[in-house]
């Protein structure tokens, strides 16, 4: 029979999570689903529900620290300069109730390749706080995500933060699902941009359900910074970019779509998110 | 005197339902009741060589075949066994049923039965079951039923034509998606079984009962509990027999409820279909030539794949008056969950074909889409495709004008985005069950102590309305309130059998049924004087004058729909988004106009998914898309607004100008949005649900 702990703070919660074959439960939106398949039923839970410490949004020197268990609910409100993606992410993730339910922490915890959030914290730099009895680290979020279902939580950590860097620039998030609501990504992608002068200063674009884990697309970022707007028009640039882009990621083909599909798709979203960014910087 | 028919009226029991109040056959509970879990096959076709139970914990109790007095499923074709043992036709077809306290124990419990078998070669498709050199499912060959017929000169006709198109479609599987997975409950009474059901016909649920039991009629009550939708897929066994059984052998009460999963896999389907549609037309668009020819696969059993297979031929070439017709078709048996009745009952799948084929003339001649349509449009005194008359109300060209007139109509002119698109098809669906099948109703009308009435009907409301509706007539025909009238309905024990809650038939037969009970109340009263006379009246629904000695087909009538759509393609990702969608239906007399348009938009959400989302396929009998992550209903985000509007018609064979409306708005909308897309993509897709992947390709190829 497994225990259930109610912590109400994330001393406590850090505690019980020390003891063996503990794991902690935040919105239980994916948890609900796993066990409905068997798995985690031996587990112990503790659950984060009642640790209000651990849903705050508070702007600190080094950026944003946006709670662990801050819901789509409310981060489909955030006005975090620059970080307009991870707002349009939340927004996308299921449908209202499981925005009431799910978690950002959550999300980036579960490490499904398809996670709505995950992507777009990753243009944005973000970064994971993770406290355990022994202490806390700091870890970039493109280094935590290994694989589905993994990540570098360590037994007996509790992902306390995520911090989100303030940027100067525009993000933008686009998804492309098989409905309009309680879809699964089939390709994600969020962009954030900084221009100056014309010219790209700072790019960073980060895809999901196109690879193991949500991805940077490094190879194409490399390429676009320092470009100007006209070039995108360009059919050798364009081409060249493509290919860089495919390179970047390594999608499947499954249930959902196709390997072709998605690779069409993350390439066409890339433009029209450029597109989109551009307008706004130029209106700024 | 207040007239109830022709207002706009909520649900009698919208209330109940909404509160919770309402109970459905998996909420009832009772002390020392068993909770049932099904033990199925894991194989798709093959026998069982042994079962063992010796792992189950010795509270848990097992029943098979063994235990039934006749391991029979009564229904048309009585093919199916409650419990399938020396054959098993598909994957999840039920072996065993494990009785327990706790619905956890009894699922623990039937993990724990082994059971091994012998296997044989899977039948997984229509090619597969035309194969000689593949094992036979059913009689002496894998085909159930085929149909041949021509009607003029199908090659003079060609041959006189301007423009020809063919092209071969392909639709899949698609499962009901009932809010209410299956389930049944029942317990013993002074030595009688009691059984609430979840089903479109207690009266059937009653034979099949019996049978399985050894019991006689008398020894039975059936009663449907509220029933959160059926769509066909509860017309037939779904799970009725097992509490019985279980019930009766045990004296406990039990209960099943299904599990969505379950549901998916093993539950009725509609039918995939392979089609071929060639059409003629002339210079100016006048439809002269269609030949059609379709496999339709109705999976491991017979169910009603015969009765789809009739109903598909009969409505294949659409609603229009073309005089050289031939149609092919053929059904065949495969190891699939069954295909059975779904709403709209074959039509929708011909409709996605001949009028993608029809768009595709339409565009290639440079002509109006509905003015095209009504030049062709079947009218009152035309011959149907198989030559059948069209003697009853017809309603098309109404239909077609109410859409030509609507505001997403008009609007279409002035559209400047290329990503945007319109489209329109016609369609129809006949009413009641059928050339040769009986197709009857009797009704009951009792006076009661405080001055209201009981109005006795055996069909089961299973939540498209058809209970308001015949308040609302026995009101206006009893000149009394609405409170007075007292709906009794599918009781086995209270009312009379009227049939299956089928074929768009409940309010056309049951409300016939009805004005003749209350002209009998009238007569009685009068000359009894007495206070309280109940009364009787019966009707039948009225057949072809063409008889090709078929069973089941042509109908006497038809009821007929115009749909138009507007999308928009997503250039990014080719996906589709709907923008508006109108409506217009012709179904004689409209009762409840708030009630036709539920039933409109709940059709055109169905078809909706049929369109852009539900795919039922099987892999090597496998179902691909397992639960509802993957197999993709529309949600509330995917429908837009859909305006209903209908024809002021009326049919003088129905009870106060009646025809049936609930199967019909299934048939038009996946055509018209294959249309819609068409034009703003420039992808011609034979098969569904439409792909965004061939979207995104055409429109790569047109940026290109």
């Amino acid at each position: 029979m497994s225990m259930f702990y109610q912590p109400l703070t994330a001393e406590e919660a850090i505690a019980y999570l020390a003891r063996e074959n503990t794991m902690a439960c935040a919105g239980g939106t994916d948890l609900y689903v796993n066990r409905k398949h068997g798995k985690f039923l031996d587990k112990d839970y503790v659950s984060l529900d009642k640790l209000q410490e651990l849903k705050q949004v508070t702007k600190k020197a080094d950026g944003w620290h946006v709670g662990s268990m801050v819901n789509f609910a409310c981060a489909e409100k955030l006005e975090i300069p620059g970080a307009a993606c991870l707002a349009m992410a939340a927004a996308e993730v299921g449908a209202p109730q499981i925005r009431n339910r799910g978690t950002v922490g959550g999300n980036i915890v579960s490490a499904s390749p398809a996670a709505d959030s995950v992507p777009a914290l990753m243009a944005l730099d973000a970064k994971v706080m993770l406290r355990s009895v022994s202490g806390e680290r700091v870890v970039p979020l493109t280094d935590f995500m290994k694989g589905p279902g993994k990540t570098d939580l360590k037994p007996g950590e509790l992902m306390t933060e995520i911090i989100v860097p303030e940027g100067k620039g525009s993000s933008v998030f686009s998804k492309a699902g098989k409905r309009n609501a309680l879809a699964i990504a089939v390709c994600s992608q969020a962009v954030y941009l900084e221009t100056e002068n014309g010219k790209i200063t700072e790019i960073r674009v980060a895809l999901g359900s196109v690879a193991p884990t949500a991805v940077r697309a490094y190879r194409a970022e490399a390429l676009l910074k320092g470009t100007e707007e006209k070039a995108l028009t360009c059919a050798e640039f364009k081409a060249a970019l493509k290919a860089a882009l495919l390179e970047d990621i390594s999608p499947i083909d499954d249930v959902r779509a196709t390997k072709e599909y998605r690779q069409t798709v993350a390439f066409r979203m890339l433009m029209h998110n450029l597109s989109v960014l551009w307008k706004e910087e130029t209106v700024c | 005197m207040k007239q109830y028919v022709g207002e706009k009226r909520g649900r009698l029991e919208g209330l109940d339902k909404a509160t919770g109040r309402a109970l459905y056959a998996g909420d009832y509970r009772m002390e020392n009741m068993l909770e049932l879990v099904l033990v199925r096959s894991t194989i798709s076709h093959g026998s069982v060589r042994s079962i063992d139970v010796s792992a189950l914990p010795e509270d848990v109790m097992v029943f098979t075949g063994k235990d039934c007095a006749e391991n029979i499923v009564a229904d048309i074709f009585c093919d199916t066994p409650v419990f399938a043992g020396e054959r098993i036709l598909y994957l999840g077809e039920p072996i065993a049923v494990v009785a327990a306290d706790t619905r956890e124990k009894a699922e623990a419990a039937a993990k724990l039965v082994k059971v091994e078998y012998d296997l044989l070669p899977v039948v997984r498709d229509v090619e597969d079951a035309k194969n000689p050199a593949m094992p036979v499912l059913h009689g002496e060959s894998n085909l159930l039923t085929d149909f041949f017929n021509e009607k003029g000169n199908v090659e003079k006709g060609f041959a006189e034509s301007y423009l020809i198109v063919e092209d071969d479609f392909e639709t899949p599987p698609q499962d009901h998606g009932y809010m209410e997975p299956d389930a049944c409950f029942a317990y013993v009474e002074d030595d009688r079984l009691m059984a609430y059901t979840s089903s479109q016909n207690v009266f059937a649920d009653r034979v099949m009962i019996c049978r399985a039991l050894g019991l006689t009629p008398e020894q039975v009550r059936v009663r449907a509990a509220f029933v959160g939708g059926g769509f066909g897929g509860k017309d037939g066994h779904t799970c009725q027999i097992y509490p019985c059984l279980v019930s009766w052998l045990t004296k406990r009460p039990a209960k099943i409820v299904l599990d969505r999963r379950e549901v998916l896999a093993c539950t009725y389907k509609r039918h995939g279909i392979k089609m071929h549609v060639k059409m003629g037309f002339s210079k100016e668009g006048k439809m002269l030539a269609f030949d059609g020819s379709a496999v339709l696969d109705t999976g491991a059993y017979a169910g009603y794949g015969a009765s789809v297979h009739g109903l598909f031929t009969e409505h294949f070439t659409g609603p229009y008056d073309i005089p050289n017709v031939r149609l092919k078709t053929e059904t065949y048996y495969t190891n699939k969950a069954t295909a059975h009745a779904m709403r709209g009952f074959g039509a929708p799948q011909g409709a996605f074909a001949t009028e993608s084929i029809i768009s595709r003339a339409i565009a290639r001649l440079g002509l109006d889409p509905i003015q095209m349509r009504l030049d062709n449009a079947l009218e009152k005194g035309s011959t149907g495709s198989l030559g059948q008359p069209m003697d009853h109300c017809v309603g098309l060209k109404d239909a077609l004008k109410l859409v030509q007139e609507s505001d997403l109509w008009k609007e279409r002119a002035a559209n400047t985005d290329p990503y945007v698109g319109y489209g329109v098809a016609g369609g129809f669906l006949s009413c009641g069950l059928g050339q040769k099948i009986t197709d009857n109703a009797k009704v009951s009308v009792q006076e009661r102590e405080d001055g209201g009435f009981d109005i006795g009907v055996g069909l089961v409301d299973i939540g498209q309305g058809s209970g308001t509706a015949l308040a609302a007539m026995a009101a206006d025909l009893l000149e009394t309130d609405i409170e007075n009238i007292h709906m009794v309905m599918a009781d086995t024990d209270k009312t009379e059998d009227c049939g299956p809650t089928a074929a768009s038939r409940s309010v056309f037969i049951a409300g016939n049924a009805l004005m003749a009970a209350v002209k009998q109340y009238k007569k009685a009263k009068e000359a009894a004087e007495c206070g309280i006379v109940p009364a009787k009246g019966e009707a039948a629904f009225p057949e072809s004058t063409m008889d090709m000695g078929r069973i089941g087909f042509p109908h006497a009538m038809y009821t007929f729909v115009a749909q138009a759509v507007k999308l928009r393609v997503d250039p990014v990702t080719g996906s589709v988004s709907l923008l508006d969608i109108a409506a217009a239906t012709e179904c004689g007399k409209v009762i409840n106009p708030l009630g036709l348009s539920g039933q409109i938009q709940g059709g055109i959400g169905m078809s909706i998914g049929f369109c852009l989302g539900e795919d039922c396929s099987f892999k090597d009998g496998v179902l691909v898309h397992k639960d509802f992550s993957t197999y993709l209903m529309p949600t509330a985000m995917d429908v837009p607004n859909i305006a209903s509007y209908h024809v002021d018609a009326y049919e003088v064979s129905g009870p106060m100008g009646v025809k049936g409306a609930a199967e019909v708005s299934t048939v038009s909308i996946a055509a018209a949005i294959n249309e819609a897309v068409r034009q703003a993509s420039g992808a011609e897709l034979n098969k569904l649900p439409l792909s965004p992947e061939e979207i995104l390709k055409a429109l790569e190829s047109r940026e290109e």
